[in-house]
């Protein structure tokens, strides 16, 4: 008994330094996704060292997390994966008390269905997934809604990102249902639909659509909206739609992992983005689409009224965060499945 | 000497426990995953189940096999189409001209294969410095559209794989003893007899390297026809990366690498088997 | 012997700017047994190659049969080989690579059973039929090699020093069976050898060959007992040459001072007063007697009155049938004599330090003029 009493007090000892919060903060987010000198300006002001490690998947980092269990304060999932680690309790809710700068935050961005009144989670950056048109060789009036996309003039020269849910979200959208479906009649009618555009598709690229646009390569291609946005700097008359059906909407968010240790110095970090200046930074620097209202007002003009970049509120009523599915996954894997076999 | 004992084993073990946690591990690993049943968010729960074996036998996936085994054979025959006739020149070429051309056909390697394949797209393009060049000279008015089609992968994996065809026929042919090409043309057999007679059956072993070289990779190599290809038919590589990073159905994807493999095995062992009973005659 | 099968002439060829063959021209006939002699580098395997058409030469002309063989490659001559190494296909066995010529031409299965299984017995081999290569004798393979060539009835058979892979007893019995292989089939044999014993068992004719040129052709014993030059008669068999000055002419002989002792020489050759010669003799053309011999017996000294060298012996060596004498002359010049046991003579054998005189078979000399 004796010996347990000292182990137990060896190991608070221990585990005392994590527990006072001296400084520390590990940071688990995409490759370049943050500007390195807003970490710096954030261990000036506050004297908490950041030590930063990345991913370049949703999967990659939800794999970590559920596997390790600990190790890091913050990461930044996608909206499906905010759902999915919600869901299976790997996030931990958010002090609000300690989040002074929250309501900077737009409204239109906030309380979405994937994590209803952000419990979990703080919006980091969003944008959308929509047409890109090349209006120099379709003409401006070609392409002005998804129906379009399946004209027979548009064989060969289609362009769909390389994953199962957005090829889906189109033909759903199309039809007038939810792009996190799961009713399996409205995902076989998708399909079918779906069956007649996969051959009129010329390439299949989630890494690097704008390259085949700019090349002359395809003339239509449903990206997000920051290729879609180097794209049209370098040929303007390459533009960005947001159909009357609807699009699909995307936002990382950050969040605090089950496990984190340093839950004060997390939060210190989540209010200090949710500075304007500071998300005035960011969205400049990496070229996305800030959530954060107060911070637009720093936001060079030519920015900031690009639709592309920042849609109108109208247009962002059409469009949709993408959810998780859980189980129905499977049935849009074996679609897809089907779907590039042609059979 | 006791020392160079000690040695021997040392190195023979660390060669063994290198391969065995590296190689033989990792692929028992993935056969028993491959026998699991998925779980929605635990990725596999420690369930027996033939379920993913049993999904294989699905149509679509079998179609996607077939497709895979189609292209990786192609690009198998290619490779020995422009190969051997390469390899044997340079066979037949003085040491220094052949150390030459076999450094450019290694040059390549010493750049990353994805990198290079983006350079492909670079050359390839409708703006690119194919086309470019060709309108330039003035042989083409419109750019040829090559991206995004059969041509553009095979000419991907080709590019790639060549070296691994050539290099294997070139060892294979220089030891070849032409005094038997002369013995051939002196029995009356034109030089295209000698070739098929002699020359293809002394450099099979040379030519059944290559194309298992070729056609393995061929098989699983999933980038070259993503990029060059633009993603439009799923085949076996894509189909194991999608379960694994997309899907996170891990037994799917380990029955689906198990079931490959496996099937490789067994036609490797078939073609051995052949051989080690034909070996004796070669029947003219 | 009827027409001449092969007619080469003045072929030229050059390796990189190194000349190989210079002006080589000979006429074979058919049927014959010719053997091309010489050491290594003097050509003899490039004209065969020439003739086999595994190269082209630079100049000249050869016509097979009397056709013109330029320009024909090997598979459409009928001229077969018999490689150095063999040449094996080591992936069929004894039956498909004798097999092989015929299935090439097309000849039904059964003609080429029955001519493979003749070729088999020729070269008495029927046994191995079905071995690979690998599993036969150095001997056996070479056997193999001449019945794949023989197979299929050429004109013309070459062999690229076809027994220097075997060991002596060997060779010597595949010297007789290729004569008679020959006598057989009474196909023309062309055989490159550098070993004199060897092409003087086989062959009809030799060609010596030096540096690429022709030296001397003719029958064995032509070469043996008439070589025309120092170099052939150093080439063929043991050769003792002694130095000497044609004094006067005789009817039909020379008088000579030869290592300094007058002498009578006999030859053919035109010869002046004052030219200075070579005088060429065997180890076994000599006679020697030992001096205290002749002395003794008045006979004997007759018998030596027409020629007669003073020397020393040094050395004696048993051969078993023969047996060689080292022997230094008064003028300090060595020559080596084989004596085969004589019944007549008293004497079986020398011992070292007996004065000796030396002479030898009348006629039997070759007197040359002296080179250099």
């Amino acid at each position: 008994m004796k010996k347990l009493l000292i182990s137990l007090a060896l190991i608070m000892l221990c585990a005392a330094p994590s527990f006072a919060g001296n400084g520390e903060l590990f940071l688990y987010i995409w490759s370049e996704y943050i500007p390195d000198e807003v970490v710096e300006n954030f261990t000036k002001e506050t004297g908490i060292t950041v030590h930063v490690s990345n991913y370049d998947s949703n999967e990659a980092m939800f794999a970590k997390i559920k596997l390790t269990g600990e190790g890091y304060d913050l990461i930044v999932p996608s909206s499906d994966y905010v759902a999915l680690m919600r869901r299976q309790k790997l996030l931990v809710p958010l002090d609000k008390t300690k989040l002074p700068n929250f309501g900077n935050l737009s409204p239109k961005l906030v309380n979405q269905s994937f994590d209803p009144d952000n419990t979990y989670s703080v919006p980091y950056m969003w944008g959308s997934t929509s047409i890109a048109v090349n209006t120099g060789t379709l003409g401006s009036s070609a392409v002005e809604s998804i129906s379009d996309l399946w004209k027979p003039e548009m064989t060969g020269r289609l362009l769909l990102p390389n994953e199962p849910r957005e090829a889906f979200s189109l033909a759903l959208k199309l039809l007038g249902y939810s792009l996190n479906e799961t009713d399996p009649a409205h995902l076989e009618e998708a399909y079918q639909k779906l069956k007649i555009l996969m051959p009129m598709v010329r390439v299949f690229d989630s890494d690097s659509p704008k390259q085949a646009l700019l090349s002359g390569e395809v003339s239509v291609g449903v990206v997000w909206n920051g290729e879609a946005f180097i794209a049209n700097q370098e040929n303007p008359e390459i533009q960005y739609i947001y159909p009357p059906e609807g699009f699909s909407l995307w936002l990382d968010s950050l969040c605090i992992p089950k496990g984190a240790k340093n839950i004060k110095e997390a939060h210190a970090f989540l209010n200090y983005i949710l500075r304007p200046d500071v998300a005035a930074t960011i969205s400049t620097d990496m070229g996305y689409s800030t959530p954060n209202a107060k911070a637009l007002e720093l936001i060079p003009i030519d920015i900031r009224s690009n639709p592309i970049v920042y849609p109108t509120d109208a247009e962002v009523q059409r469009g949709e965060f993408q959810d998780d599915l859980g189980e129905t996954m499977k049935l849009y894997d074996a679609y897809w499945i089907k779907l590039k076999t042609g059979k | 000497m006791k020392d160079s004992l000690i040695f021997r084993r040392l190195v023979i073990s660390g060669i063994l426990g290198w391969i065995a946690l590296f190689g033989a591990i990792p692929v028992l690993l993935l056969t028993g995953v491959s026998f699991l049943q998925r779980h929605p968010s635990d990725l596999i729960e420690a369930v027996f189940s033939m379920e993913s074996y049993a999904r294989l036998s699905d149509p679509a996936i079998g179609s996607m096999l077939f497709k895979s085994i189609m292209m990786a054979t192609m690009a198998t025959l290619l490779c020995l189409l422009i190969g051997y006739p390469f390899a044997y020149i340079v066979a037949r070429a003085n040491k220094c001209h052949a150390r030459t051309m076999l450094l450019f056909v290694m040059i390549p390697f010493w750049t990353n294969t994805l990198i290079r394949t983006y350079a492909l797209v670079a050359v390839l393009k409708a703006d690119g410095f194919l086309n470019t060049a060709l309108i330039f000279l003035g042989i083409i008015d419109a750019p040829l559209k090559i991206m995004y089609t059969q041509t553009a992968v095979f000419i991907g994996l080709i590019y790639t794989l060549l070296p691994f065809m050539v290099l294997p026929l070139y060892a294979a042919i220089e030891k070849l003893d032409h005094r038997l090409l002369e013995a051939s043309r002196d029995l009356g057999a034109s030089r295209w007899t000698t070739f098929k007679k002699i020359t293809i059956p002394l450099t099979m072993p040379g030519i059944v390297s290559g194309c298992m070289l070729v056609f393995l990779p061929a098989l699983g190599m999933f980038y070259i026809p993503d990029i060059l290809g633009g993603a439009r038919t799923m085949f076996l590589g894509n189909f194991v990366r999608d379960q694994f990073l997309i899907a996170r159905d891990l037994p799917m994807g380990a029955a689906s690498s198990i079931a490959m493999t496996s099937l490789m095995g067994i036609m490797l062992l078939i073609y051995y088997r052949n051989l080690r009973r034909s070996g004796r005659t070669v029947r003219l | 012997m009827g027409h001449n099968v092969i007619d080469i002439a003045g072929i030229s060829k050059s390796f990189d700017g190194e000349v190989a063959l210079e002006c080589f021209t000979l006429s074979i006939a058919d049927g014959e047994f010719l053997t091309l002699l010489g050491p290594s580098g003097c050509g003899k395997t490039t004209i065969l190659r020439i003739i086999g058409g595994f190269e082209e030469h630079d100049s000249g002309e050869i016509r097979i049969d009397g056709q013109s063989a330029t320009n024909v490659p090997p598979e459409s001559r009928a001229v077969n080989t018999v490689f150095q190494s063999y040449a094996l296909f080591p992936h069929m066995d004894v039956y498909d690579n004798i097999a092989f010529g015929l299935h090439v031409a097309g000849k039904s299965t059964s003609e080429i059973c029955e001519a493979v299984q003749e070729a088999l017995k020729l070269v008495r081999l029927e046994k191995v039929k079905h071995k690979m290569p690998r599993e036969l004798s150095g001997g056996q393979q070479q056997r193999v090699a001449i019945a794949r060539a023989i197979v299929n009835k050429p004109r013309v058979l070459l062999l690229d020093e076809p027994l220097s892979a075997l060991d002596y007893r060997l060779r010597k019995q595949m010297q007789k069976e290729l004569k008679e292989l020959q006598r057989t089939l009474g196909i023309t044999f062309i055989l490159v050898t550098h070993d004199q014993e060897e092409a003087f068992t086989m062959s009809d004719r030799v060609v010596v060959m030096d540096h690429g040129r022709i030296v001397q052709v003719g029958s064995p014993r032509t070469i043996y007992e008439e070589p025309s030059n120092l170099y052939v008669a150093s080439f063929v068999g043991e050769i003792n040459v002694l130095d000497g000055v044609i004094k006067s002419r005789g009817e039909c002989n020379y008088v000579a001072e030869v290592e300094g002792v007058t002498v009578v020489v006999k030859s053919k050759r035109d010869f002046k007063e004052g030219d200075p010669i070579h005088l060429l003799l065997r180890p076994e053309d000599f006679r020697v007697e030992v001096m205290q011999d002749l002395e003794e017996s008045p006979t004997l000294a007759k018998k030596f009155a027409k020629a007669l060298l003073k020397g020393t012996v040094d050395r004696t060596y048993y051969k078993g049938a023969t047996y060689d004498v080292d022997i230094t002359l008064a003028d300090g010049k060595r020559i080596l004599v084989t004596e085969f046991f004589d019944e007549d003579s008293d004497s079986l054998y020398f011992n070292p330090g007996d004065r000796v005189a030396v002479g030898w078979f009348e006629g039997w000399e070759v007197v040359l003029p002296h080179e250099g």
